[in-house]
């Protein structure tokens, strides 16, 4: 097998929640899916695929229910269309930015109420040895909208042991006004990103990938519904977070994958590294087994480790007072969002693949996912944990 | 700009492959739990949960869109 070119992919993590209706919901999925996938004419390597995924934070925090479907069409023998179809529901409470209270752990929290839509279509052009991907996806929410365009390129050398993949992308994206957050007008912002990696293979068994990234992000990258506190000016009050107008991200990922043929498993180990102009250092490093038991069941634990510093002008409480003409000076940009604080987080995984006849898989997961962090400043009751589970089917023609 | 050029030595070591595998020599290659597209919707819904926790994101492909994420 030549080493697959296709940047869409890479690792399996997944997750799901088995509550009572989705559970009958699916198995109903299941059967009708299959039925269908054999009424369908539809070429070899042509697939099909629902995945239902619930996303829970504990403590009334955040909660999103998805609904994602995919498809894989072979035009012609060089040309496959793809897709991809997403549907969320968010709701739930995020942090403010502000600290706990006085007498109080719990950091204030906004509601959130949205629902996403998104949808992707990449058409995989195959002349010789070059393989063309245009791509166009678009997304809805009511604080959110994005336009993006990509371009994959890979390239087999060497009698298909390397392949060259380069990859280009770019978002145009807006922030809607939307209830909870501080802007009236909708804004600009704007991502480009760019890739060059290499997919090699070592042995009849192993292949690693190596990929760099360069992302340039610019306009309005605040966070519309976090505030800070200036304690000198007042404790009580919030005020809207500033960040930089522009982002630059160097991205370095690696991962080897090696079938254990003694153990009819395969073992997969990655590594990124990234850093941002806004200073932050993150490291992650993430394992997975892939075990095959008998002919029909693939059973897959994970573990993924992920750490990174804080940004350069995040703090849970920002110094200065604000007020023009008779304040102190209070830093150029500043945030207490969370998630550019120095933290960690682990994700569990377990995954189920379970072959209910030759066409059809029943796809069961689930995450779970804590974030700790490691500033000692920040409330621990800003970190979310959150279950993930996820059921699904895939059908290959 | 040094860590830039530190991330690509790091890349171009990292691609220094010299085996040849032939193309009958590629069946365990091409299992289902070797293809790096095998589960491109969990996939999908995993890498959204850390794209919308974490600052780090990406790194193993480009394109998608952008998205809220709160």
């Amino acid at each position: 097998m030549p080493p697959d070119p296709d940047c869409f992919s890479s690792d399996p993590t997944r997750h799901s929640r088995w509550e009572t209706g989705g559970t009958a919901w699916a198995v109903w999925i299941s059967s009708v899916g299959c039925l269908a996938g054999r009424a369908l004419n539809l070429h070899a390597e042509d697939s099909v695929g629902y995945r239902f995924s619930d996303y829970q934070e504990e403590n009334g925090r955040v909660k999103v229910e998805t609904h994602a479907a995919d498809f894989s069409v072979s035009a012609t023998p060089k040309l496959t269309l793809r897709g991809t179809l997403v549907y969320d529901a968010i709701s739930g409470a995020t942090p403010t930015g502000a600290p706990p209270p006085d007498g109080s752990s719990q950091v204030p929290l906004v509601e959130i109420k949205d629902v996403r839509r998104a949808f992707s279509l990449a058409t995989a052009w195959q002349e010789g040895r070059f393989l063309t991907t245009p791509q166009v996806s678009y997304s809805k929410e009511r604080d959110y909208e994005s336009t993006g365009l990509a371009l994959n390129e890979s390239i087999d050398f060497n009698q298909k042991n390397t392949t060259l993949n380069l990859g280009l992308a770019h978002d145009f994206d807006r922030v809607l006004p939307n209830r909870g957050e501080w802007i009236r007008n909708a804004r600009e912002k704007d991502d480009t990103e760019g890739l060059v990696g290499i997919v090699q293979l070592i042995d009849p068994a192993t292949i690693i990938r190596a990929n760099l990234t360069f992302g340039y992000g610019s306009g309005f990258l605040t966070d519309a519904y976090k505030r800070v506190v200036f304690p000198e000016f007042s404790p009580e009050i919030l005020l809207p977070e500033k960040r930089p107008g522009y982002r630059f991200r160097q991205v370095f990922y690696t991962g080897i994958t090696h079938f254990v043929t003694r153990v009819d498993a395969a073992v997969e180990l990655s590594y990124r590294f990234h850093h941002d102009s806004y200073d932050i250092f993150s490291h992650t490093v993430q394992f997975d087994w892939r075990q095959k038991l008998g002919k029909r069941v693939t059973l897959s634990p994970s573990v993924r480790f992920y750490e990174q510093s804080a940004a350069s002008f995040y703090a849970p409480t920002i110094s200065g007072d604000p007020r023009p003409d008779e304040g102190s000076p209070i830093p150029q940009y500043y945030s207490s969002d969370f998630r550019l604080s120095r933290m960690r987080t682990w994700t569990f995984g377990l995954s189920a693949n379970i072959r209910l006849i030759d066409a059809c898989t029943l796809d069961l997961g689930y995450q779970r996912y804590e974030m700790l962090g490691l500033d000692g400043a920040t409330a621990a009751s800003a970190y979310p944990k959150a279950n993930v589970f996820s059921a699904g089917l895939h059908l290959t023609f | 700009m040094k860590r830039i050029r530190w991330m690509v030595w790091l890349f171009l070591l990292s691609t220094l492959g010299c085996a040849h595998v032939k193309p009958w020599q590629r069946a365990t290659l091409a299992d289902e739990t070797m293809r790096p597209d095998r589960d491109p919707l969990g996939e999908l819904l995993s890498e959204h949960l850390w794209f919308s926790r974490e600052a780090a994101s990406g790194g193993q492909g480009v394109g998608g869109g952008g998205c809220g994420c709160n």
